[in-house]
């Protein structure tokens, strides 16, 4: 049998590091920061990036073909009214990707125009939610006490009545159109966001680092800017996104009941309850705007459901 | 317990005034006289009626009138149809309730199974599957997915087999009410297998949970016993406000399978202006939610027994 050397390290083989507390105090490995942390997550989640590419394309499309199209949304096709999928008329060579509705509209101009305003008032209701409810909450978690009670009370009333029923009433008394359906949702939907920013509150504000702050002498406006806000933003804006599609929903459902838009403007929802009238004969005309409607809400809940995976501390490799 | 009790049904109260309020401002603040519809009124009968509701006398006598009147249970008149709004919220409300119902039993029923099957089990195909069963069921709207199953089962079916299996339309036979009900629960199924899954994985990971695998018992039990009974109860609290969702998706649903409901109505009062009819049934939703709200919310004490005790100390 061959004997194999085997090397055994002694003692001397080994020199002590000098011991400075500054190396030793150093972090080796680079320090990621919350932000970049859930940043870094979400985007290995492929489902996440699929859906931030679907949205994108939507508001892009959104923004843009209205612009370039031949055809404007009103602009009536007598010619060939109900035109089937990809429909091209010999004639004057007219193309129609998603047909034409009954009036001889055409489809693709409507749906993206739709989407422009589906999303518009989608983004402003929200935007009005998160400035009354972070405002409203904010007040109520930071003072607490009777202050607190009595404005959880007030959601408490208010949110036991279904919000749809709110805004329908609201809906009757203001003028038809894009802004009241903003204003309503306005003023409806904002309680989810203000008990949300108030339980954030109400827990942060006992921790150390706030506790640190005061110490320190920062006043509250300082503490609740730099020190509250911005450890609720995670939340808040899992909440944003999970919202818009709950906008999307309600200006359909107000189009479907028949309060919705006044026409010829076309929505979402206003192209979805005109197609259900027809879809018997020309189901092209509910599918389009459905499909766009369940792409965009399933967009954003998958969205949701990432960020809130990817900010949730727990979750945290 | 009591004191908790007392509380819940005080705050349903004030909740059913701020409804009362809230439908009250409405009509002062719309245009015009709420007898007034599309035809001329008779003027003498438009003085009795105006004595009637005390809509001569001054806003504030007006609203205690209101109320009095909302509380004997008078509504008001249907200004299309002359009838009282109770008369018609009597005749259209049970078809209302009963797909209400259907579809609520429906919605547990699977929710609670798809919710508990992605829970135990995590991570495979399961899970993954009845994921995304709840995630097409919260994202594609009730009034869409009406169409699509009216146009589908419906429709295509009868295009295809020439029998007539689901009807597209109405409310009479068996068969005619599953389309719609299915339709309306889908939403809120998907709602509950989702809130079931979080629920259930969060007692599954708790201590009792340990204990009871390191006393052995079989896996059966474990999830049926000491699993699902602790992880059903936030689920429970949960139908109350499913509850309201049912209610406003009820509105399209009874439209598009023209469903003779409370909600078609609401909505047929919605498109006509009118007024009476729409704040008529809109106390009349709020009060049936509140009280659902407050039956779920005191069934629950009832069954957690840790309800209980946390209203014990205060």
């Amino acid at each position: 049998m061959a004997e194999e050397k085997v090397y055994t390290p002694t003692r001397d083989d080994f020199t002590p590091v000098a011991a400075d507390s500054s190396t030793r105090e150093a972090i080796a490995r680079p320090s990621i920061s919350f932000w970049k942390d859930a940043m870094t997550r979400l985007w290995n989640n492929r489902t996440a990036i699929v859906c931030v590419i679907i949205l994108g394309l939507i508001v892009l499309g959104a923004l843009v073909i209205p612009l370039v199209s031949p055809y404007t949304t009103s602009e009536q096709h007598v010619a060939h009214s109900n035109a089937s999928f990809m429909f091209r008329d010999s004639a004057d060579g007219h193309l129609h990707i998603f047909g034409t509705d009954n009036l001889g509209r055409d489809m693709f101009v409507r749906v993206w125009d739709g989407a422009r305003v589906s999303l518009f008032i989608a983004v402003l209701a929200v935007a009005i939610n998160l400035v009354i409810g972070l405002l409203y909450g904010g007040i109520s978690g930071y003072f607490g006490g009777g202050v607190d009670t009595v404005m959880m009370r007030i959601v408490e009333i208010v949110n036991g009545i279904p919000y749809l029923i709110i805004v329908i009433i609201l809906m009757m008394v203001l003028p038809r159109g894009l802004i009241s359906i903003v204003v309503a949702y306005g003023i409806v939907g904002w309680t989810g966001m203000a008990r949300l920013v108030r339980g954030q509150i109400v827990s942060l504000k006992e921790q150390e680092f706030i506790v640190a702050a005061e110490a320190m002498g920062a006043r509250s406006g300082r503490i609740i800017l730099r020190h509250l806000l911005p450890n609720t933003l995670s939340v808040i804006i899992v909440n944003i996104t999970l919202a818009i599609p709950n906008v999307i929903f309600s200006e359909s459902f107000l189009s479907f009941v028949g309060i919705g838009l006044p026409p010829p403007q076309p929505s979402w929802g206003v192209l979805a309850s005109e197609g259900q009238k027809v879809f018997q004969m020309y189901p092209l005309q509910l599918i389009v705007p459905s499909v766009f409607i369940c792409l965009t809400m399933l967009s954003f809940n998958l969205l949701g459901d990432a960020m809130r995976d990817a900010f949730d501390p727990k979750l945290r490799r | 317990m009591w004191k908790y009790i007392l509380k819940r049904i005080f705050y349903s109260i004030l909740t059913i005034f701020f409804l009362i309020m809230l439908t009250f401002f409405m009509m002062q603040l719309l245009p015009g006289d709420p007898f007034v519809g599309d035809k001329a009124v008779d003027p003498v009968v438009l003085e009795e009626l105006h004595a009637k509701y005390g809509l001569d006398k001054p806003v504030p006598e007006q609203f205690v009138r209101y109320v009095l009147n909302v509380c004997k249970g008078d509504l008001g008149i249907d200004l299309k149809t002359k009838r009282p709004i109770t008369q018609t919220i009597a005749e259209s409300f049970p078809i209302s309730f009963e797909l209400g119902i259907r579809s609520l039993i429906f919605a547990s029923i699977m929710g609670f199974f798809l919710g508990v099957l992605a829970a135990v089990k995590r991570g495979t195909k399961w899970d993954t599957g009845a994921m995304l069963i709840a995630l097409i069921g919260i994202s594609v709207p009730s009034f869409i997915m009406g169409a699509i199953l009216q146009y589908f089962l419906g429709f295509k079916l009868f295009q295809w087999t020439g029998v007539r299996v689901f009807p597209i339309l109405g409310w009479n036979t068996e068969m005619s009410k599953l389309l719609p009900a299915f339709a309306l629960s889908f939403g809120s199924m998907a709602s509950i297998s989702r809130l079931m899954r979080t629920s259930m994985l969060d007692v599954m990971s708790s201590d009792y949970i340990k204990t009871a695998k390191a006393k052995g018992l079989s896996r059966m039990q474990i999830i049926w016993r000491h699993g699902v009974r602790n992880a059903v109860l936030p689920v429970v609290t949960f139908l109350g406000p499913q509850a309201a969702a049912l209610l406003t998706g009820a509105f399209v649903v009874e439209n598009i399978f023209n469903i003779p409901g409370l909600g078609k109505f609401f909505v047929i009062g919605v498109q006509n202006n009118n007024y009476t009819m729409i704040t008529g049934t809109t106390l009349f939703y709020g009060a049936f939610l509140v009280v659902a709200n407050l039956i779920v919310d005191l069934l629950y004490g009832v069954i957690d027994p840790r309800v209980k005790l946390a209203g014990g100390k205060e």
